[in-house]
């Protein structure tokens, strides 16, 4: 109180310089419009996109990433191939990348190891490494481009996927081919049918010409140039033909599943 | 400006579709090309906003105008 007396100056009116204060103040309307525009701004919040209720933003950002889904499958031409490349390009280094450090990535047995084939197929026979490598291989040099931002070119062998889903007697009507992989997290990634018949989707056995290194996926990965790296799943151990969508590792947290180039 | 803003959605597209769009892709001079102009381009934006809304705030008449009108 002692402070507040020290402010009054003797002998001015208060009424008068209360008075010139509100002369002073800065002009009501646009106070009015200020105060609107805030409460218009949270109004808007509330109705469309409640952030106090997370699960409604995420359903709406859902929404958006299976349109785009749509819009992307449109663009999609079957017919149009990735650009190949020289041996020269390739990246050397090739990066190893995953959600853990190499040491983690997955010792295969060779001898132990088997390709689970489920769904809709006539064959559902599980496939020996031995057995895969009798079928007829083709080679591509192609771009690996990775949601994070770096690409790199390398060198896959394998067998295009439409001869093995054709050798199965895989319904290719189905929508997915869904991929589950020996990631210490169970890694696993739908793929749209349109991509897994495209003919250069393959099943990779061979990096630069060498027998599949751990890094990259022992025994087999799955290579799509059409598609972003994370949907391109290394030590596969399963493949089921669905038409139900199964959701991925990194689909179930956000990533938009077509994710095509 | 203009230019930019044509260069920054083409650089995009073109990074995006690398495989649809390669012509677009080829056009750039190649993959790695265009992520350059893109992203030259998205800073050449972002330094423009960031002039431009220094220069409002170094004006405030600039602000008053632009809630009122006067």
């Amino acid at each position: 109180m002692g402070r507040l007396r020290k402010l009054l100056i003797p002998g001015v009116d208060q009424k008068l310089l209360v008075r010139d204060a509100t002369r002073l103040m800065p002009d009501l309307t646009r106070r009015r419009f200020i105060a609107g525009g805030a409460s218009l701004g949270a109004l808007t919040l509330l109705t469309g996109c409640d952030v106090s209720d997370s699960f409604s933003a995420e359903e709406m950002l859902k929404k958006v990433s299976k349109f785009n889904d749509g819009v992307q499958s449109l663009i999609f031409n079957p017919n149009a191939l990735a650009p190949t490349f020289p041996e020269s390009a390739i990246t050397k280094p090739f990066p190893f990348n995953a959600y853990y450090a190499l040491e983690n990535a997955p010792r295969i047995e060779a001898k132990e190891w088997k390709l689970e084939v489920r769904g809709l197929v006539d064959n559902k026979k599980s496939w020996t490494l031995d057995e895969l490598y009798q079928l007829p291989q083709v080679t591509q040099i192609t771009r690996h481009i990775c949601v994070e931002g770096w690409s790199a070119i390398g060198s896959w062998t394998g067998t295009p996927l439409r001869d093995f889903l054709k050798l199965v007697g895989a319904d290719m009507r189905a929508k997915y081919c869904w991929f589950q992989c020996a990631d210490y997290d169970g890694y696993n990634s739908p793929l749209d049918m349109q991509t897994a018949l495209h003919p250069q989707t393959q099943m990779t056995f061979k990096f630069a010409g060498e027998i599949l290194p751990r890094a990259y996926g022992f025994p087999m990965k799955i290579r799509v140039p059409t598609k972003l790296g994370f949907k391109n799943p290394k030590y596969v151990v399963s493949m089921e033909v669905t038409n139900d969508y199964k959701g991925g590792y990194w689909e179930d947290q956000g990533y938009n599943s077509f994710s095509g180039s | 400006m203009i230019v930019i803003g044509v260069l920054v959605v083409l650089s995009g597209l073109s990074i995006w579709k690398p495989v649809q769009l390669q012509w677009l892709t080829a056009l750039f001079g190649g993959y790695a090309v265009a992520r350059y102009v893109h992203f030259i381009c998205m800073s050449a934006i972002v330094g423009f906003m960031i002039v431009h809304v220094a220069l409002a705030l170094l004006v405030p008449r600039s602000l008053r105008a632009m809630l009122i009108g006067r």
